[in-house]
């Protein structure tokens, strides 16, 4: 008000105070919100599974909307930090020793159709996709158009002219929204369609070396083959049924091991996914969540959303060879630019403790001596951390490292100022299990 | 003859995602008058979304019309014919409706594809909930801008919008004056929950 009397010229009493606009009188936060507290907070978003993970020891982890199981108690069991360690290590045993089962139906699912069909997949994605075999599976990396890695996720082709394209949670809205721009805006000369139908389907990870005995019992008789000849490594067959329901089977996985995907119409995904349980109670089967799936992929080098933060070129997390040199496609033209080639660029590395037991916080920057002065050259940063590989059994970590891969072998410190963490930290290749992929063609 | 309805004898029955919270009876403020709302479900339905590809709308639209009797409805509007209800969604995008065991998918898999009509099945993916009452306009505009009057929303006029923050499509039902609201299978839980809170001041009935 001074300031403003100043301005005009005018004494403070004949400028007045500023104009009330409602509420005149002071109202409680409370009767902004209404009914808008508690769960009515934010839409939550349940998969089909949600009311069988929730009668089964299931402790829920909030994915964007979506509620999915983080890890699942034993019967009567209290939750813990103890009893998450137990239950979470218990998890990833199951799976890599027997058999696990996982709910992935938050994953985005994206049915693409039309004679140019492949030809739209071949210049959104990096890689080829027109030599897709009709029944088989691929990996698939998406760039944006500045050359940084988009997306990830397998797509399906299911005839010459349709196929079923996955992507991560959370991108799943974005990649539809990119793929209409692209057939509306881009290339409207492509005759394809592409729908999303990730809520028609129900999906679920079935995983780990008895994977197979398991799904082969619990097909019904005479519908689909699951043997390792009839349905290889990425294999898919759309003939199965499951206690009669019709299924989608991908051999493909996300834990490194030998690994099915089944897709299932959602308001039959209940007694399909007890089919399976029901299937493995003798093999010792075990629900698993999003931590122990997080430790698997993080055992196998897979990279997820830590890694593909919008900041990494495919070569940085050594997928290079998936970019193609022979197509065009969204993201080619900009990958030689002199920022992506410079040698000093951080690359996906494995990062471990060298004392073999403290743990290695994801955030950690890395740098070679954690004493000089500042300001301290950063060399990198870490991604991801598993607490416990239960596989290798100690900490393991992703990071993204300068001149990463040629410092395998070599030391680095891992810190983590805030709270006043250093951790000496050896630098690996980034895959800690089954490099040869023996589990996942096994 | 009619036919009989050939399916698997071992396919389970369909699960809503409403089957935990649904609890028939008379819920909130209950007036001498009677519920204000009715909130039913329609589970089990068979829905399809129909694309026509480049260049093909007039053609599928015709194909559709010559063997089902179903004229595809203009934008924002819906359409019946026989017993399959077609709603825009979009253009040259279309979502079917039809009772299940109504083989939707296959039948009409079969009329669109040679004339360039892609066929996705939706049937698990989407929630519906019919209301009707003297109320329901009153609830629906707690949670939605569109405007429900018959003058600006009249019979068959569908709308593709935000309801209690989520996308909903919104379907005025000819001659019965309930509404049909569709909702993705995963927030129908919290759409449902909403639509209580709404309702709760005047009561309302889960049939």
């Amino acid at each position: 008000m001074p300031c403003s009397a100043e301005a005009r010229g005018e004494p403070i009493p004949v400028v007045g105070t500023t104009t009330f606009r409602p509420p005149y009188t002071p109202v409680a936060m409370g009767a902004f919100a209404g009914r808008a507290a508690g769960r009515h907070l934010a839409p939550i978003r349940r998969t089909a599974l949600h009311d069988w993970h929730a009668a089964n020891g299931v402790v829920f982890i909030e994915a964007g909307p979506w509620l999915r199981p983080q890890y699942y108690l034993a019967p009567g069991e209290e939750n813990s930090k103890e009893a998450m360690d137990r239950a979470i290590t218990e998890e990833v045993v199951a799976t890599r020793t027997r058999v696990g089962l996982s709910d992935v139906s938050s994953l985005g699912r994206i049915d693409i159709q039309g004679p140019d069909a492949a030809e739209f997949l071949n210049r959104v994605y990096s890689n080829g996709f027109a030599a897709l075999p009709v029944g088989k599976a691929r990996y698939g990396l998406m760039l944006r158009e500045d050359g940084l890695i988009d997306d990830d996720g397998t797509t399906s082709r299911l005839s010459d002219t349709h196929f079923l394209m996955t992507t991560t949670t959370v991108h799943a809205a974005k990649v539809l929204a990119d793929l209409e721009y692209g057939l509306q805006v881009l290339w409207p000369e492509l005759d394809a369609t592409a729908s999303s139908v990730t809520e028609h389907w129900a999906g679920m990870a079935l995983a780990g070396p008895r994977a197979r005995e398991v799904l082969a019992a619990a097909v019904d008789a005479g519908t689909a083959d699951v043997s390792n000849e009839a349905l290889p490594y990425l294999g898919v067959t759309t003939a199965a049924t499951i206690g009669g329901v019709p299924v989608r089977i991908f051999r493909i996985s996300f834990s490194g091991e030998l690994g099915f995907e089944v897709n299932v119409p959602a308001d039959w995904a209940i007694p399909v996914w007890e089919a399976l349980m029901e299937a493995g109670a003798g093999h010792g089967i075990r629900p698993y969540g999003l931590e122990a799936m997080g430790i698997m992929r993080i055992e196998k080098g897979h990279v997820a959303g830590p890694e593909l933060d919008g900041r990494t070129t495919p070569d940085d997390l050594g997928l290079g060879r998936m970019a193609s040199r022979k197509k065009w496609y969204v993201g080619s033209g900009m990958l030689d630019k002199p920022a992506f080639t410079d040698p000093d660029r951080p690359k996906l590395v494995g990062l471990v403790p060298v004392d073999g037991v403290t743990r290695i916080r994801a955030g950690s920057i890395l740098v070679d001596d954690p004493d000089a002065p500042p300001p301290v050259r950063k060399l990198g940063h870490v991604t991801s951390s598993a607490y416990l590989s239960p596989t290798v059994g100690h900490p393991i970590s992703l990071g993204l490292l300068s001149r990463g891969r040629e410092r395998v072998g070599e030391e680095v410190w891992a810190v983590f100022p805030l709270r006043g963490l250093r951790v000496r930290a050896r630098v690996t290749e980034p895959c800690f299990v089954d490099p040869q992929g023996e589990k996942l063609h096994g | 003859m009619a036919e009989p309805e050939i399916r698997p004898t071992a396919l389970p029955p369909r699960r809503s995602a409403l089957d935990s919270v649904w609890a028939p009876g008379l819920h909130g403020t209950v007036g001498s008058a009677g519920p204000a709302l009715t909130i039913s479900r329609r589970p089990g339905l068979s829905a399809v979304q129909l694309d026509a590809r480049r260049g093909r709308s007039a053609a599928l639209q015709t194909a559709l019309r010559d063997t089902l009797g179903l004229a595809l409805p203009e934008p924002g509007r819906a359409a019946a014919g026989g017993e399959i209800r077609a709603l825009w969604h979009g253009p040259d995008r279309w979502m079917l409706i039809a009772r299940d065991g109504a083989d939707l998918h296959d039948r009409v898999h079969a009329i669109v594809q040679p004339v360039g009509g892609v066929v996705v099945d939706q049937g698990h993916g989407r929630a519906i909930l019919r209301l009707e009452g003297p109320r329901v306009r009153e609830v629906l505009a707690k949670g939605t801008g569109i405007d429900l009057h018959p003058r600006a929303f009249a019979e068959d006029a569908v709308a593709q919008t935000a309801v209690f923050h989520l996308s909903a499509t919104i379907d005025r039902r000819r001659g019965t004056g309930c509404f049909d609201v569709h909702v993705m299978r995963g927030f129908a839980q919290t759409f449902f929950e909403s639509l209580c809170e709404a309702a709760g001041e005047f009561g309302y009935r889960v049939a």
